[in-house]
């Protein structure tokens, strides 16, 4: 088992805590629902075994506030995963993972969270609702939003007439004007173009400038540099278990 | 590696409860986004969620007439009864299936966005309570077009009111869990709610029957005492005793089963969308 103990500097807050973090999930295959399997197997005393499947094994990180932390790793070694954990969506099934502050998500694909039937005004006050802010608070911030988001009167129009890039703008926007200690992106801010993702790195390095937590998962190592981030890298072991290997480079 | 759950650990009753009470304090959340979701689903047509009321009036009208006509009863008596009872019936069911697909039905949000996971079964009720008050309109005017005679009772439909609320909540958060975990359960629950309709009291009279027929035929379901207790006051009647008790006991059980089973299962729903 390969862990790792990341202590930056033990004088700072720590904003995510994951000892002994593991993540496995059973493979249900249809014949685990066969009835007719399992009324023989009950008669014959016989146990189908369930697949499992190991998405994060046994990491040990501490990642205080203020820090930028870029997750690394070939597909499947389990950096979504993690992300999920410190979002607070997944149980680790083993160790514990703590959180100090609110965490906001930037995870799954650019529609995600999107009403298609809404209009982008009515979506943006949605999002902000889903992750718990008042409707009211978030109508103030509607001004703001439609001008970072560069929508114009497109802000309007319901969200199945955008391109994807106009659903990541939206929701980058809608999402990153709420407040938030610790910010978890997953493979970066998404297809939109080179003018929006400019502005919103920009936004981004104020977010951590003023000490949040970000947390960001991707295969571009220009992405990460970008940010100044320390890496942990995720690996996949031979007998199929991942977890960390290296150290924060 | 034997000794490692593959499972997240069955949850705490505290755990369960705090999920559940932090997603009550989310009254404005749940209630805005389901009556957004609701709009949408009507955007694009004249008359948006008024949909719900005309569907039901055509609905009840047919049912109405056809098995007034069929058992030969005055329409005058009959309407209004098949009109509460169907309602109600209506808002039942639409808890109770909904209930089965809350959990399944919002995979992707689960999987992506933080938040107390009853949140899912509040916004079920939420979303059936909005189309239920739809259709209350057409009680109302039945009530006032077939000149059903109000009395006293009346008294007891906020707590039929509040009984099947409770149950309708209880009742997804055990049953949602349960079928993400055994996805044959929905397919389950979906037949059963559709021969339901034939063995809840809608369109056939109870006192038309004898007391043996009438417990082989609708005594063991659970919807007949929260739709006597819904539909009596409505018609000017008080409900009896039985179904006060009926009601009584089906709420204790299910709200016990609800909070417990969704208190257990809540750490491992992630792991079974």
């Amino acid at each position: 088992m390969s862990t790792e103990e990341i202590m930056s500097d033990t004088n700072k807050e720590p904003a995510i805590e994951l000892s002994d973090v593991w993540v496995q999930y059973q493979l249900r295959n249809a014949h685990h629902h066969n009835l007719k399997r399992t009324l023989t197997n009950s008669l014959l005393r016989r146990k189908d075994e369930v697949e499992i499947i190991t998405a994060v094994a046994g990491i040990n990180l501490t990642i205080n506030r203020g820090d930028r932390i870029g997750l690394t790793g070939p597909n499947g070694s389990g950096k979504s995963t993690l992300l999920a954990v410190m979002a607070g969506l997944l149980t680790p099934t083993r160790g514990t993972a703590t959180t100090n502050g609110r965490v906001l998500a930037l995870l799954g694909g650019p529609d995600q969270g999107l009403d298609p039937e809404q209009t982008g005004r009515e979506n943006a006050v949605s999002l902000g609702v889903k992750l718990g802010e008042s409707a009211s608070a978030m109508r103030e911030q509607l001004d703001d939003i439609k001008e970072f988001s560069g929508l114009g009167g497109r802000f309007e129009h319901p969200v199945h007439t955008y391109s994807s890039g106009m659903q990541v703008r939206l929701r980058f926007t809608a999402i990153t004007a709420l407040k938030a200690d610790i910010l978890l992106v997953d493979e970066g801010i998404g297809a939109a173009d080179a003018e929006f993702n400019a502005r919103a790195e920009e936004r981004l390095r104020g977010f951590y400038e003023s000490a949040g937590t970000l947390v960001m998962a991707s295969h571009s190592a220009d992405l990460l540099r970008q940010h100044g981030t320390m890496n942990f890298s995720m690996k996949v072991f031979a007998d199929g278990r991942v977890g960390a290997s290296s150290e924060i480079t | 590696m034997s000794e490692i759950s593959t499972e997240a650990p069955v949850g705490s009753l505290k755990s369960g409860i705090v999920d559940i009470a932090k997603g009550i304090r989310r009254v404005p959340v749940w209630w805005t986004l389901t009556w957004h979701s609701i709009k949408s689903q009507y955007r694009r047509t004249y008359l948006g969620p008024w949909w719900m009321t005309i569907q039901m009036i055509i609905f009840v009208g047919g049912l109405s007439l056809l098995f007034g006509i069929l058992l030969g009863q005055d329409l005058k008596e009959f309407v209004p009864y098949v009109t509460c009872g169907f309602i109600g019936f209506n808002w039942m069911t639409g808890m109770i299936q909904g209930g089965a697909d809350s959990i399944t039905g919002n995979a992707s949000a689960i999987k992506t966005t933080p938040g107390p996971l009853s949140i899912y079964s509040l916004r079920n009720f939420a979303g059936n309570t909005i189309q239920f008050a739809h259709d209350a309109i057409v009680i109302v005017v039945v009530i006032i077009v077939f000149q059903v005679t109000v009395t006293s009772s009346l008294v007891y439909l906020p707590l039929a009111l509040v009984a099947i609320a409770l149950n309708g909540i209880a009742v997804s958060l055990w049953l949602g869990p349960l079928v993400t975990r055994y996805r044959d359960v929905g397919q389950i629950v979906t037949s059963i709610v559709r021969v339901l309709f034939f063995f809840t009291p809608i369109f056939w009279v109870a006192t038309d029957l004898s007391n043996r027929q009438l417990v082989l035929l609708s005594g063991w379901n659970p919807l007949t005492y929260l739709l006597e207790l819904f539909r009596t006051p409505l018609l000017g009647k008080d409900p009896s005793t039985i179904t006060l008790i009926g009601v009584a006991i089906i709420t204790v059980v299910n709200v016990t089963v609800g909070i417990v089973h969704f208190s257990r299962t809540r750490d491992r729903i992630a792991y079974w969308v």
